[in-house]
């Protein structure tokens, strides 16, 4: 309560008074009461009245205050939300200054706005969580992709500081993970040329694809050679760009070391091919020159010459034909007209095509069938021309007089061809060579012409067009024995195909 | 005095070939069969002129060259190369590397490879006049 408050309360009291001496006054002037008892109680009873309404109007001033700062203090207690729900409203009987409903009713109002902006914000909070719950979904999504990915895939920031880096780039550049805190790529991965090539596309502001092949050094040592295709981050309009380039870039590598393998050995191989036929077109040439510079001088010279001539030809279309068939079955196109096969038949035509050869150098040749009805499934044109080639060596690199044996026989679920010689022989380096293309033994050189694509062709045929398996076993100046291993046909019935012929020995 | 050729070749027929036209050429033709076999040939009797191919068996045109360069005896011997890998070879790194004089590519011709020969002996007969180091060594 205040000082107006109490000079009003003060005048009450003197106004009090001065009724009470204007009753008594009355009472005694006026009304005639002259006993003073009768006048006390007057006064006393019109005091008590006047007091007692008084009290009361005070009274209900404290109580509508109370009220007021009780209303003012849920206020300031409740929550917004309920608030803003909740009507306070001030009794109707409150007699409070229109000043405090007002500031009230303001108060009232702010809240409401604020709990409308709440209530958006919350909205809004919700969206947002929705959405980082839909990136963490995504998130998780990439890195199971990348984490699949045989390929290396690396990304890096606006500051070339590596941000993710797949299992497989980890392996191949021997990254160690640091969890949380980002690295400087240059500082986790020892490839620089890799590094500049992401630095470099980074520095791009548009958006920019490359491709570059870089030789990666591989955790045991090995070198790998990678197709890396890089691209840029390009900024979008409010991301920071304080440097004016992109917001990282991302490396993907394509391992290219098989098929740089297969170029090497296919440029080998030209080159191998190359000299090959360069070898017999020397010879042609140089003969061809001889005889046109009138150099055989004798008729018998001059037939020498033309037989080297006819020969290295020859050579150089056997060689021709070898590369087709060599090129056919890497391609895979052999082999597709499989057929069963009786092996004698096979056996007999190649023997019949090297028969005048053998008896040229009067080399004693055998055939032998254990069982003529022995039946492989093969592509009768390529096994035809692998059996020859065996048979046909044989018989090249027996000096004259030897002894040259071709058999075949069954054994366990396999048919079998050997070719025996007593030839020239291989020594164990030899052996281990004669398969490579174009490997020539040098004592043999002289003894007959060939392509040095023979015995890889025949290993070819046998082992990859048939599945089948090529034996050799060699002793120099004894002689070398030739096996070809082939799987029997599955519907070939063992009953008729170990039927005993008069062919046995 | 007739000038002493030495031809070595894997290939029969191009030895013999190149045996027949330069020894009609009036050289004193030997052969050789390999890197190793003409080395031995090469201490045994100093020829004035090495004709080699490179790829042979043993020892190849390459090793045959080093042997001769770094052997005392054998340093200044001239060294012709008669190969199929005429185009792959850079003639710049056999003549620095190696001490090769010429490249004969094969396919050649006979004609070709004895004009060749004739221009590296008078060459080094040119040398030898001139009082050139080590010209004595090859003569000798």
């Amino acid at each position: 309560m205040n000082s107006p408050k109490w000079s009003l309360a003060l005048i009450s009291v003197a106004l009090t008074i001065a009724l009470a001496l204007g009753i008594d006054w009355i009472a005694a002037e006026w009304l005639g009461i002259g006993s003073s008892h009768a006048r006390w109680w007057l006064l006393a009873t019109t005091l008590v009245l006047v007091c007692g309404s008084f009290a009361f109007l005070l009274g209900r001033e404290w109580t509508s205050r109370q009220k007021v700062a009780d209303d003012l203090e849920i206020l300031g207690r409740s929550d917004m939300h309920r608030l803003a729900r909740t009507n306070v409203n001030f009794r109707d009987d409150t007699q409070v200054g229109d000043d405090l409903e007002r500031s009230v009713a303001r108060l009232q109002e702010k809240m409401r706005s604020m709990s409308r902006q709440t209530e958006e914000l919350e909205k809004e909070r919700a969206a947002y969580e929705r959405l980082a719950k839909s990136y963490e979904t995504q998130s998780r999504q990439v890195h199971t992709v990348l984490s699949a990915l045989a390929e290396p895939v690396l990304v890096t920031d606006k500051r070339d500081q590596l941000v993710l880096s797949n299992s497989s780039a980890n392996r191949l550049l021997s990254i160690e993970s640091a969890a949380g805190e980002k690295q400087a790529l240059a500082s986790l991965v020892r490839c620089e040329e890799l590094v500049e090539l992401l630095h470099e596309t980074r520095r791009k502001r548009a958006f920019t694809e490359q491709a570059h092949e870089i030789e990666v050094e591989a955790p045991d040592g090995s070198p790998r050679w990678y197709r890396v295709t890089t691209r840029n981050i390009p900024t979008q309009p409010g991301e920071s760009d304080p440097d004016g380039t992109s917001q990282g870039a991302v490396a993907l590598l394509y391992d290219i070391s098989s098929q740089r393998r297969l170029q090497k050995r296919n440029a080998e191989f030209v080159t191998a091919v190359s000299h090959e036929m360069k070898t017999p077109l020397a010879t042609i040439s140089a003969y061809t020159e001889l005889l046109a510079d009138g150099e055989a001088d004798t008729p018998d010279v001059q037939q020498q010459f033309l037989r080297v001539i006819a020969g290295q030809s020859r050579l150089l279309s056997e060689l021709a034909n070898n590369l087709v068939d060599l090129a056919r079955i890497e391609a895979d196109l052999a082999g597709e007209h499989q057929s069963n096969q009786a092996l004698s038949q096979l056996v007999d035509a190649a023997a019949e095509a090297a028969r005048p050869m053998a008896d040229a150098k009067q080399i004693t040749f055998e055939v032998r069938h254990a069982d003529r009805a022995l039946v492989t499934c093969v592509d009768r044109q390529l096994m035809l021309q692998a059996i020859a080639h065996v048979v046909s060596n044989a018989i090249k690199y027996t000096p004259p007089g030897g002894h040259v044996k071709v058999g075949t026989f069954r054994e366990g679920n396999n048919a079998v061809l050997e070719v025996a010689d007593t030839g020239i022989g291989l020594s164990e380096e030899q052996q281990d060579r004669v398969f490579e293309k174009f490997y020539r033994v040098l004592e043999s050189k002289d003894m007959a012409e060939g392509s040095g694509l023979g015995l890889p062709l025949v290993k070819h045929i046998v082992e990859d067009v048939h599945g089948g398996q090529v034996e050799l076993d060699s002793s120099p100046g004894v002689g070398t024995r030739v096996r070809i291993t082939l799987d029997l046909p599955e519907a070939a019935s063992p009953a008729a195909s170990t039927l005993p012929t008069e062919d046995q020995p | 005095m007739t000038k002493k050729v030495l031809l070595c070749d894997d290939e029969i027929h191009i030895l013999k070939a190149a045996e027949l036209k330069v020894s009609r050429a009036g050289y004193d033709v030997r052969i050789a069969r390999d890197g190793e076999q003409a080395w031995q040939m090469i201490l045994d009797d100093l020829p004035d002129i090495l004709v080699t191919d490179v790829q042979m068996p043993r020892c190849d045109g390459f090793e045959l060259s080093q042997r001769i360069r770094q052997d005392e005896r054998t340093r200044d011997l001239p060294i012709l190369m008669l190969t199929a890998k005429g185009f792959e070879l850079e003639q710049q790194e056999l003549m620095e590397r190696w001490g090769i004089i010429d490249i004969v590519a094969k396919p050649f011709s006979p004609r070709e490879l004895v004009r060749r020969i004739d221009a590296v002996i008078s060459a080094e007969a040119g040398h030898c006049v001139a009082g050139a180091p080590g010209a004595d060594r090859i003569h000798q």
